[in-house]
């Protein structure tokens, strides 16, 4: 059975296979599109409530654990509760900024927690994109130096961008730099609202000629399609995983929840829908109980059949939870989703049409005729 | 000399004969788990995923106790409707396939006190 096979399967049988855990939403960076609601309210989770959850999902046979934030470096039992999970057996993912990511902290993180891989998001190919962006000077020059560390550790490191018009001409540069890095760089296309349904994020949204320049970018390699912020954000259900033959459009409330600091627990990270809360129930009785559920999975079938309907489905590279924070429903398209489809589908429009013979590396030969006419 | 060379053989032999059998574990790169009934094993390092069936996932499990072959074989005589022989031919096929693919560590058995 190949693992697209397994992960029709998790989603078809509602096999719960990931799980994302935000431990804080404290941060070291004040990244200006965070997309945290930071006026959350409720009682935070202790280390006793994190370390029985970590037990239920072993119960439950969860093999992806992603611990996310906020900055989950902050969280300050991090470290015991990654020990934990190494121990009960998850394939872990850290989700971090890095600026802490570095000496004593980055070695016992090799040592204690073993991650199968760590994202770390990179906001532009120089420090004046790079910090603008986190608010924070140095963090640029202090996230390359941690990178370097991190990689002669041995720790499996993977970049994550969100394309914004700040960073929007540095693909090619991001590129370079991840190459010289060794490092694999993946670039998202959606910046959202707050997750409190501020739209503050979007005003720096990548420009159309920004989502061109990505995708004729992607053009060159077959069978890619627009990235969207799911990507970066879900876990395990990116385009690549999407399985040709699943009723569902992703694998949200499937195969994947989400828990937020205070105990929330939601489809995916983008889902803010709640279907329940760690203080009044465990993550099995949720799992197995909670209506919202069955509500989520049925929405996702309507996804499922609403974009095979359209011939520009593919091209959305819709996320249901972020249809639902700008529009309140899941099925409905939203701005983002339309836009990148637009642009997807011109610039492989501009793609197809017959281009003139272009010798490069020479120098345009002038016109000497047209020049002397002209003075 | 040829005489020499014989009896060299003949003392390896006999430590390997003395010596207490193998014991296997799981790779500490490994992460698996039990999904519809099979195992889905994840080697990190690799970044690949083997399915294994239901026996095999219940001899990954078994690995938790560092088991020899003898000792897997005997424990899954006792859960399967099989031939010891077959068993033992199948285990140790799949250890091998295993032990090739980095998710299984051969360890030398230690001495019994």
């Amino acid at each position: 059975m190949s693992f697209t096979d397994t992960v029709t399967r998790a989603w078809r049988e509602h096999s719960l296979f990931s799980v994302l855990i935000e431990l804080t939403y404290r941060c070291n960076l004040s990244c200006f599109y965070c997309y945290n609601d930071l006026g959350l309210r409720g009682r935070p989770l202790s280390l006793e409530d994190h370390l029985r959850l970590l037990a239920d999902l072993r119960r439950l046979e969860v093999l992806n654990l992603v611990l996310s934030g906020g900055e989950p470096l902050a969280y300050p039992h991090f470290l015991t509760l990654g020990a934990e999970a190494r121990r009960l057996g998850f394939a872990i993912r850290i989700k971090s900024n890095g600026h802490a990511l570095r000496g004593a902290l980055a070695r016992r993180i090799r040592d204690r927690v073993d991650p199968f891989v760590i994202d770390i998001s990179l906001h532009g190919a120089c420090a004046e994109s790079h910090d603008r962006q986190t608010r924070v000077a140095g963090s640029f020059t202090r996230l390359l130096a941690n990178l370097e560390e991190m990689r002669g550790l041995g720790l499996r490191v993977k970049l994550n961008c969100t394309l914004t018009c700040w960073n929007e001409a540095e693909i090619e540069a991001m590129v370079r730099l991840a190459r010289r890095l060794a490092l694999p760089l993946a670039i998202n296309t959606e910046v959202t609202r707050r997750d409190d349904g501020d739209p503050a994020p979007l005003a720096i949204a990548a420009s159309r000629q920004g989502l061109a320049n990505l995708f004729e970018r992607q053009m060159q390699a077959p069978n890619t399609a627009p990235a969207r912020r799911g990507i970066d954000r879900d876990v395990g259900q990116g385009d690549d995983l999407q399985p040709a033959s699943s009723d569902k459009h992703c694998g949200a409330g499937s195969a994947t929840l989400a828990i937020d600091p205070v105990g929330n627990v939601y489809p995916c990270v983008q889902w803010r829908r709640a279907l329940g809360n760690l203080h009044q129930q465990s993550i099995v009785e949720i799992w197995q109980q909670a209506p919202g559920l069955a509500e989520v999975r049925s929405e996702n079938r309507a996804v499922r059949r609403m974009l095979a309907a359209r011939p520009d489905g593919r091209q959305l590279a819709f996320c249901p939870g972020s249809a639902r924070l700008a529009t309140g429903s899941s099925l409905r398209l939203h701005d983002a989703a339309r836009r990148r489809a637009e642009v997807w589908s011109a610039t492989a429009r501009q793609r197809s049409r017959p281009r003139l013979p272009v010798v490069r590396g020479e120098q345009p030969v002038p016109n000497r005729s047209a020049d002397e006419a002209r003075s | 000399m040829r005489a020499a060379e014989t009896l060299d053989v003949l003392d390896d032999d006999a430590a390997a004969r003395r010596q207490p059998p193998e014991t296997f574990r799981l790779s500490s790169d490994v992460r698996w788990r039990m999904l519809h009934g099979e195992g889905l094993v994840l080697c990190q390092r690799a970044a690949e995923v083997l399915g294994v069936n239901a026996v095999g996932a219940r001899i990954l499990a078994l690995l938790a106790d560092r088991p020899t072959t003898a000792a897997l074989v005997a424990a899954l005589g006792r859960e399967y409707d099989a031939p010891i022989a077959v068993l033992e031919a199948d285990v140790e096929r799949f250890l091998e396939t295993l032990v090739a693919a980095g998710v299984v560590i051969v360890e030398p058995g230690e001495e019994r006190a």
